[in-house]
C-alpha cells in the first residue's frame, strides 16, 4: 500500500493529459450551451411566428370618417398591432391593440382626411412579429 | 466480448467531451422537433381545421311565437276516464281526437276570503279551487250571535243526492276556559243569495272549545234539484246564549300556516257522490335550447275540443312550481270557457306570470277540468292541446355542411350605417342545422347584412332580400 501511494506521487506523466481533458470539456460545454441557447431562442420566435393568426371579424367605414376594425385573435400566441397601413400609407391608430389568445377588439384607425364612398381602400394591419392582415374594402 | 469493449472505453480518453456533445446536440434536435416541427404540425392542422369548416347562414327571420309542443306522454285522469284515443290525437289540429268522459267526484268546496260579489247576505267564496301552496291562512272571528257565509259561484242544472255533507274547520273559541256553540246550515239559495229555496242540511249545538284544532263536522243532507243560477250557501253561526263565550269563535282558512296544510285545509266535502267531474293534465315541454329563458315573453296553452255539453264551463289551468299547485293565477282569462255546439277554441295566455309555471327544465303540466261537479255525465273530445312560448326576437337558422363542429362567437348586424356586434356561444355539429333565437336585437328596416364568426376565424354571411 505504501509503495502504491509513493509511486502515485513519483509519476509527474498524468497531469498535461488531465488538464487537457478538462479543459476540452469546459470547452465543449460552453460551446454547445451557446448553441443551445440560441437555438431555444431562434426557434421559439420561429414558433410564434408560425402560431399568430389573426382575422378581421368587421371593417367599418363609420360616419366620423375613420375605419374601424374588429379583431380576433384566433391563433396560439398573444399579438400585439404595431401598424396599421391603409392604401399603404402608415396611418395612426387608437387603442394600442393587444389580444391574448381568443380575445376580440376594435382598433379605431384615424383618417385624417376621411374616406370617400364608393372608393377602394386597403387596409393592412401588421402585428409586432411582422404578421400581416387586411384586404380590400370597399367605402359603402 | 464485454471486457473488451470496456477496456477500450477506459483506455479512450476522449470520450468524456464526446458524449457530452453528443447529449448537446440531441437537446439541440430536441428543441427545434419541439418549437418547429411539432408545433408546424399543429398550426398545419388548425388552418387545416380552418379550411374545412364550412357555415352557412341559411335563414333569418323575425318571430313571434314558437311552433307549438304537444304533449309528450300519455295524460293523467285524475277524474273521468278515458273513453278512447291517446295523446297522440291531441297533437294535431283536425284529424282524431282523444275521448275522455266524465265520473262521479265528491265535490270538496274550499273556502275562500274573497267577497262575492252580488249576493245577500254577503259572503264570501267557497269553490273547488285549492289556495296557493304560497298563501298564508287567515283568521275570521264569528262574535256571539254572528253568522258568516259562504257561497259558491253560480251552478248549472242538476241534482245533489242525498248523502253526507262533511265541514272540516280548524276552528277554537276565543276565550280561553270557554267553548262557543256552532251551528252549520247548507241552503239552496238563487243566485243572488236573498231566496232560500232549499235547506240541504243543518247541524246545531256543535261544541266548539278552546285551542285550535282540525274539526270534523258531519251534516245530513237531502237531495235537491238545482237549476241554472242557483248557488249553495254555507252558514257557519255562533249560537247565543250566555254559557256561550261571548267573543264567539274563530277558525283558520285559505292559506297554509301552523294549522292549515295540504289536505287538512278549512273545507265542506260534498256528499258522494256529489257530481260528474273530470280532471286530467298532461306534461308538455319547451325546448329551451331554441327558446331560451331569457327570450321567453309568455306561454300560451290552446285547446281544441267538443263536448256534448254546452252549460258546463272548463277551465284550463297550469302547475306553478313555485306554490306547488295547480292554478290559473295571473292568465289572461279565469273565467272558463264555456263551449258551443261543435269544436271549440280555447286558449289562454300566461301573461308575465309565466315562469311560475314553467320549470327550470322548460316543463309545463296542463290541466284541464270542468268547474265542479255536475248531474250531467260529459264526454269530452279533445283535438288538440298544446303550449307555445311568444317571444319577440330574430330566428336565425345556421347549417354546419363542415366535417368538423363550429362553434360560433360572434353575430354581426351591419347596415350602412350601423355595424352591431352581439357575442354568441353556440356549438353547431357537423352536418346539423341549427336554430338561434335573440330577443335583444332588431334587424334593420332597410337592407342589412348579418355574419357570424367562428372561433376558428372562418366568417359566414347572409344578406337581406
Amino acid at each position: 500500500m505504501a509503495r502504491k501511494l509513493r509511486r502515485f506521487f513519483r509519476d509527474k506523466r498524468a497531469i498535461t493529459p488531465v488538464l487537457s481533458n478538462l479543459l476540452l470539456t469546459v470547452v465543449a460545454v460552453a460551446a454547445m450551451s451557446i448553441a443551445t441557447t440560441a437555438t431555444y431562442v431562434i426557434t421559439t420566435n420561429l414558433r410564434e411566428n408560425m402560431s399568430e393568426r389573426v382575422v378581421i371579424e368587421d371593417l367599418w367605414f363609420n360616419s366620423t370618417g375613420n375605419i374601424n376594425v374588429y379583431l380576433r385573435n384566433v391563433g396560439k400566441v398573444a399579438v400585439h398591432v404595431s401598424a396599421v397601413y391603409v392604401n399603404h400609407t402608415s396611418k395612426s391608430f387608437t387603442p394600442p391593440l393587444s389580444l391574448e389568445i381568443g380575445e376580440h377588439g376594435w382598433l379605431n384607425i384615424l383618417v385624417s382626411d376621411g374616406w370617400v364612398s364608393g372608393s377602394l381602400y386597403y387596409a393592412d394591419i401588421v402585428t409586432t412579429r411582422g404578421t400581416h392582415v387586411g384586404g380590400y374594402y370597399k367605402a359603402p | 466480448m464485454l471486457e473488451a469493449i470496456i477496456k477500450r472505453l477506459k483506455r479512450d480518453k476522449r470520450g468524456v467531451s464526446n458524449v457530452i456533445v453528443v447529449m448537446l446536440s440531441l437537446v439541440l434536435i430536441v428543441v427545434i422537433v419541439a418549437n418547429v416541427v411539432l408545433w408546424s404540425y399543429q398550426m398545419n392542422q388548425l388552418d387545416w381545421e380552418r379550411i374545412q369548416e364550412d357555415l352557412k347562414i341559411i335563414d333569418i327571420a323575425r318571430v313571434a311565437n314558437s311552433s307549438w309542443f304537444t304533449a309528450e306522454g300519455e295524460y293523467t285522469v285524475n277524474e273521468g276516464s278515458l273513453v278512447s284515443g291517446d295523446y297522440t290525437d291531441t297533437q294535431k289540429i283536425g284529424d282524431s281526437y282523444e275521448t275522455f268522459m266524465e265520473s262521479v267526484v265528491a265535490q270538496t268546496l274550499y273556502l275562500h276570503r274573497t267577497d262575492v260579489s252580488g249576493v245577500t247576505p254577503s259572503g264570501r267564496l267557497m269553490n273547488n279551487a285549492q289556495q296557493p301552496s304560497s298563501q298564508p291562512e287567515t283568521t275570521y272571528e264569528i262574535i256571539r250571535a254572528a253568522s258568516v257565509y259562504f257561497y259558491t259561484p253560480i251552478l248549472s242544472a242538476g241534482s245533489i243526492e242525498n248523502g253526507t255533507w262533511t265541514l272540516y274547520i280548524w276552528a277554537s273559541t276565543v276565550s280561553s276556559g270557554k267553548v262557543s256553540l256552532l251551528t252549520v246550515r247548507i241552503h239552496l239559495v238563487s243566485s243572488d243569495g236573498s231566496t232560500e229555496k232549499a235547506t240541504m242540511g243543518t247541524l246545531t249545538d256543535v261544541v266548539v272549545d278552546y285551542g285550535y284544532s282540525e274539526r270534523t263536522i258531519t251534516i245530513s243532507g237531502s237531495a235537491v234539484n238545482l237549476t241554472s243560477g242557483d248557488r249553495i250557501r254555507l252558514t257557519l253561526y255562533a249560537q247565543t246564549g250566555a254559557a256561550n263565550d261571548p267573543k264567539g269563535m274563530s277558525f283558520y282558512y285559505d292559506g297554509y300556516g301552523t294549522y292549515e296544510t295540504l289536505g287538512h285545509e278549512t273545507r265542506l266535502q260534498s256528499p258522494s257522490p256529489g257530481g260528474y267531474g273530470l280532471d286530467l293534465n298532461g306534461t308538455f315541454s319547451i325546448n329551451l335550447s331554441i327558446y331560451p329563458m331569457a327570450c321567453i315573453q309568455s306561454v300560451e296553452i290552446q285547446l281544441r275540443y267538443r263536448t256534448n255539453d254546452t252549460v258546463e264551463e272548463w277551465y284550463l289551468k297550469a302547475y306553478n312550481w313555485t306554490d306547488t299547485t295547480y292554478s290559473d293565477s295571473g292568465f289572461n282569462n279565469t273565467l272558463g270557457h264555456t263551449p258551443t255546439t261543435g269544436w271549440n277554441i280555447y286558449a289562454v295566455n300566461l301573461t308575465d306570470k309565466w315562469r311560475s309555471y314553467v320549470s327550470d327544465e322548460g316543463t309545463v303540466l296542463v290541466k284541464m277540468q270542468d268547474n265542479q261537479a255536475d248531474a250531467n255525465q260529459t264526454i269530452v273530445d279533445i283535438d288538440f292541446l298544446a303550449v307555445r312560448v311568444l317571444v319577440d326576437g330574430t330566428r336565425f337558422t345556421f347549417q354546419n355542411k363542415g366535417s368538423l363542429t363550429s362553434h360560433l362567437v360572434s353575430l354581426w348586424v351591419n347596415n350602412s350605417t350601423y355595424h352591431q356586434r352581439y357575442e354568441m356561444n353556440i356549438f353547431i355539429n357537423s352536418g346539423e342545422n341549427t336554430v338561434y333565437i335573440r330577443s335583444d336585437l332588431t334587424l334593420p328596416n332597410g337592407p342589412y347584412k348579418v355574419k357570424v364568426v367562428t372561433e376558428r376565424g372562418n366568417t359566414a354571411v347572409f344578406m337581406s332580400p
